[in-house]
């Protein structure tokens, strides 16, 4: 091998360390730790009328989390009793590919995801361009988007398809049904 | 031969992995909203399903050597210690409709080897022994049945093998 090939790897990892060190984390974590918070006061509402008849009881507990350059933090999860059975909608974290945020909610049937992704995106396949270079030339950097990302939380579809579908009422009753075997 | 085939199938293994760990570089619609972690620990898994994989292919070529050199022994009547005891699996084997014509590998031929050979051969014979219980598992049970005790990595196997056909002089035609 080249030494100068060694030498470009170094250079390029302290960049990459350098652009780390560069980021607020301290400010990631808060605006992801808000985020949640949004998520849960959404599920409140959309149960509310459940909540108040007595039906479903929502609590919560405190989770350790931790993330690479975050490092470990307290997160809130959110569970949902319906009679004999829960649904716990579990934070995940913020550092992710493609998205802010993500909560597994998991039942005694099985477990989905929210995820906090661009509220344009349709599905994760919309996330990820590619572009290729002819005649051996290297593809060009694709333009910077100048719109700024409204970030939104949505329930992804199983895979393959990982559809992003918009939490409404009728959307979430549904996942809670599937999860908890309803 | 034997030497060739595992050497291929080692090839093959770490194009495999290699190509497995500049998947795992780049983006897909798959790792959206998965973090570092888990989109490592999905490579890992693949890594460890394709040596698996191997490992089990280095066994099916070893059972195949196997197989070959006891009956070209037998039909060519190749004259040495192994000869007598696998001439008299093989004619009580002939036309036998209960328990089948082909020798068994584990009761007849590995117990042949390890009977009638000096160390390292009984050695190496347990320890096939064993990876051949691992190999079942992989073929037959891996869906219903907790994995067998032992350690067969790709490389512990691989390795195995290698001293197989480096110690057994195993003969098949031309």
């Amino acid at each position: 091998m080249d030494i100068r090939e060694f030498d470009d790897f170094v250079k390029r990892q302290q960049e990459a360390a350098a652009g780390i060190a560069s980021v607020d984390w301290d400010g990631e974590r808060k605006e992801w730790l808000g985020h949640l918070d949004k998520i849960y006061k959404k599920v409140e509402s959309l149960l509310h009328k459940y909540v108040s008849a007595g039906q479903i009881q929502i609590g919560y507990r405190r989770v350790e989390l931790n993330e690479e350059n975050i490092g470990p933090y307290t997160a809130k999860q959110m569970v949902v009793k319906i009679g004999p059975k829960s649904v716990v909608l579990e934070p995940i974290g913020t550092l992710l590919v493609g998205a802010k945020g993500r909560v597994d909610i998991i039942g005694p049937a099985g477990k989905a995801q929210l995820l906090l992704v661009d509220g344009k995106a349709s599905g994760s396949a919309s996330l990820i361009h590619v572009t290729v270079g002819v005649d051996w030339k290297l593809p060009s950097a694709p333009a910077k988007s100048k719109r700024e990302i409204e970030w939104e939380w949505k329930i992804v579809t199983r895979p393959p398809e990982r559809r992003f579908i918009k939490i409404t009422q009728q959307s979430l009753f549904q996942l809670i049904m599937e999860v908890a075997n309803g | 031969m034997g030497s060739s085939v595992i050497a291929d199938i080692a090839r093959y293994n770490n194009d495999v992995v290699d190509s497995l760990g500049l998947r795992f570089l780049e983006l897909s619609p798959n790792f959206i909203g998965l973090s570092r972690e888990e989109i490592m620990a999905e490579r890992d898994a693949r890594i460890e399903e394709t040596n698996l994989r191997s490992a089990f292919f280095i066994l099916v070529s070893l059972e195949s050597d196997f197989r070959i050199d006891y009956e070209y022994r037998c039909e060519r009547m190749i004259e040495d210690h192994l000869d007598r005891p696998f001439r008299l699996i093989y004619q009580s084997r002939r036309g036998n409709t209960t328990v089948g014509n082909r020798a068994r590998l584990k009761e007849d031929i590995f117990k042949t080897w390890e009977v009638h050979s000096s160390e390292p051969i009984p050695q190496l014979i347990r320890d096939l022994r064993d990876a051949f219980d691992f190999r079942n598992w992989v073929a037959h049970g891996r869906y219903r049945m907790p994995k067998p005790q032992g350690k067969y990595d790709f490389d512990d196997v691989y390795s195995l093998a290698e001293n197989v056909l480096k110690e057994f002089k195993l003969c098949r035609p031309d």
